[in-house]
């Protein structure tokens, strides 16, 4: 028995540069604080963001776990720029799971992803709400800046230990008689 | 089908992502201490929570039923399958399947993934380039995080299929007359019992016999266990050797040759056991590999396990080590198929050691014109002078082994009509004679 493949149809896929651009478009928001001009950080964050596009579209696969990088960059240096604020601090968090919806739609992954991926992106939302809710009610100065790092350095052991232990998150055997 | 209930014990792994996403927000959170601002930990707190957050939230354990099978005929092979999660927080969506391509078989298609309610059903189309013989191995089911963060693999409890292409003429190819060979199957009584055959008479049963020999009516009058016996039925004898020693031509290009010859030879004693005849395989590189002569369903997968796994030598052993091996295990006057490309003059060597020690040989060399490659860049008026002076030279060979036997020069891999005009014709005159 032989069977011949049907042609797939071939569907263009708005959702991920949709996604992107709108990523793209809360960097824009954390470049517009740039000491350096307004335009220079509007600049780096398209272009850190379309880059990451381009590696999606023109690159091979053996790329793809990296496509995210020149987004991040460019994210990378402006939070470093940027003054200290409320909204610096939304827009940089924000600018992550913007980044992380749009890694979810692959366009290599079956349809829908993005609908799955609530639990994917829960731990990290949930983390960073809690973070920007005690930002907003410590006050700024170095002394909490200092306990904040303690913490997120506890919390990049935990981490440093799961990643060498990933056993820890199998279910347990089942006992037997 | 073959349906696989059980399987392995799921373990969850890191991806290089995830690693990656780690490294992002650790090199965020020294950039934010050493600038002393706080927004780069915001930036940071994301990457470091999404891998654990992937692993925790994501299923504890995973585990599938694998139902897959090969079909198609001659050179189109298509695998098709079905993965059933066995559990429910298991979504067929986020699983992917590893299916590893055996040499070989070359892409016909892009596979195909179905994500239908509860399954994920895929289909690979694939192509032989020549006859050949292959097991596929069990496919690797992975779940992956949306993220690509996390991934936990799958291996299901199935067995591994098994592809075979053969040329056409394979099928009526063991209707030939051998040597010994007698009108109806089953003519000459042979003094050997088996399970197979005309019925002989009951016997006590040993703990070694198959319960579908058991005779369930006498055992149940008489209160002991009694089997049946058979006549085994015999038509004829037949040996087939494969040359396994490396030649001038590299690696790449022998092991070529000997998958079609290995496809040759299961299939050439598979269309002889089926007539019921007595078939015995030897591989020779260094040493002999031998099968002795025998018959029956167990005869067959005997041959296919010392074929797949014969392949091409390190180090060849001298032909007539081979010639005097083959008489420790198979009598003199059987009816020999040398299957050998006889690239070189200690290939062509073999056939009058065979002859001398009493096994009447016909050699069916697959060609190695048809199975090296072209070297690039050459026009097409070279490359047919080339085949022009090889074909010439091959010619000039295989005249000097026609002295000792008959040889068949196997240029289209996917058509054995001259081998089975040359059987046909050269058996029964042989016999007669």
């Amino acid at each position: 028995m032989t069977t011949k493949p049907n042609a797939q149809p071939r569907t263009l896929r708005l959702e991920g540069p949709g996604l992107l651009a709108a990523g793209a478009a809360i960097a824009v928001g954390l470049g517009i604080w740039d000491p350096h001009g307004a335009l220079a950080g509007i600049v780096i964050a398209i272009v850190g963001f379309a880059a990451a596009g381009a590696l999606r579209a023109f690159v091979g696969r053996s790329v793809r776990p990296y496509e995210f990088l020149p987004a991040v960059a460019s994210l990378g240096y402006l939070t470093l720029v940027v003054p200290t604020s409320i909204v610096t601090d939304l827009l940089a968090g924000t600018s992550a799971l913007g980044l992380f919806v749009w890694l979810v739609d692959d366009p290599e992954l079956p349809r829908g992803s993005l609908r799955r991926s609530g639990d994917a992106l829960l731990l990290p939302a949930l983390g960073l709400a809690v973070a920007l809710s005690s930002s907003l009610l410590i006050q700024p100065g170095y002394v909490y800046v200092g306990v904040a790092a303690g913490l997120l350095v506890a919390g990049l052991l935990a981490v440093a230990w799961l990643l060498l232990h990933p056993e820890s998150f199998d279910a347990p055997d089942t006992p037997t008689i | 089908m073959i349906f696989g209930e059980e399987t392995e014990r799921s373990r969850l792994q890191w991806r290089s992502r995830s690693w990656l996403f780690y490294a992002v927000g650790a090199a965020l959170l020294v950039l934010g201490l050493a600038a002393r601002t706080p927004v780069p930990l915001f930036l940071a707190l994301p990457f470091l929570l999404a891998p654990p957050g992937a692993a925790l939230l994501g299923p504890r354990q995973a585990g599938a039923a694998l139902d897959w099978g090969v079909y198609g005929s001659e050179e189109e092979v298509t695998i098709r399958g079905r993965v059933v999660p066995s559990e429910p927080a298991l979504r067929p969506h986020e699983l992917r399947l590893r299916l590893d391509r055996p040499p070989g078989l070359l892409v016909r298609a892009p596979p195909r993934f179905e994500y239908a309610e509860g399954s994920l059903n895929f289909e690979f189309f694939w192509e032989a380039h020549e006859p050949l013989i292959t097991q596929v191995a069990v496919p690797e089911v992975l779940w992956i995080d949306p993220l690509g963060l996390v991934e936990r693999s799958i291996r299901p409890v199935a067995e591994g299929l098994s592809i075979e292409r053969y040329p056409p003429e394979i099928g009526r190819i063991g209707r030939v007359r051998l040597m010994r060979t007698i009108v109806l199957a089953g003519e000459t009584r042979s003094r050997a019992r088996g399970s197979s055959g005309e019925f002989f008479g009951l016997r006590i049963a040993l703990p070694s016999d198959p319960p579908r020999q058991i005779n369930w009516s006498a055992t149940a009058r008489s209160g002991r266990t009694w089997v049946n016996e058979f006549h085994l039925e015999r038509t004829g004898d037949i040996l087939l050797v494969l040359d396994l020693r490396p030649t001038g031509l590299g690696p790449e290009v022998d092991e070529r040759i000997v998958g079609v010859a290995r496809a040759a030879a299961l299939g050439i004693a598979g269309a002889f056991l089926r007539e019921k005849a007595r078939v015995g395989v030897a591989t020779y590189g260094e040493f002999l590999t031998a099968v002795p002569l025998g018959a029956g369903r167990a005869q067959r997968f005997r041959i296919r396990r010392v074929l797949m796994d014969s392949h091409v030598a390190t180090i060849a052993g001298p032909s007539e080590r081979c010639a005097i091996a083959m008489r420790r295990y198979f009598p003199a006057g059987v009816t020999t198929i040398l299957l050998a490309s006889l690239a070189d003059e200690e290939a062509a060597r073999l056939v009058p050691y065979l002859r001398r020690r009493g096994f009447p040989t016909v050699v069916l060399s697959p060609s190695p014109i048809t199975a090296a490659f072209d070297p690039p860049g050459w026009s097409e008026e070279d490359l047919a002078l080339v085949h022009r002076l090889l074909r010439l030279a091959r010619h000039e060979r295989i005249a000097r082994v026609w002295k000792d036997a008959p040889v068949v020069d196997w240029e289209e891999y996917w058509s054995l009509a001259g081998f089975q005009a040359m059987l046909r014709a050269g058996l029964g005159s042989r016999r007669r004679s």
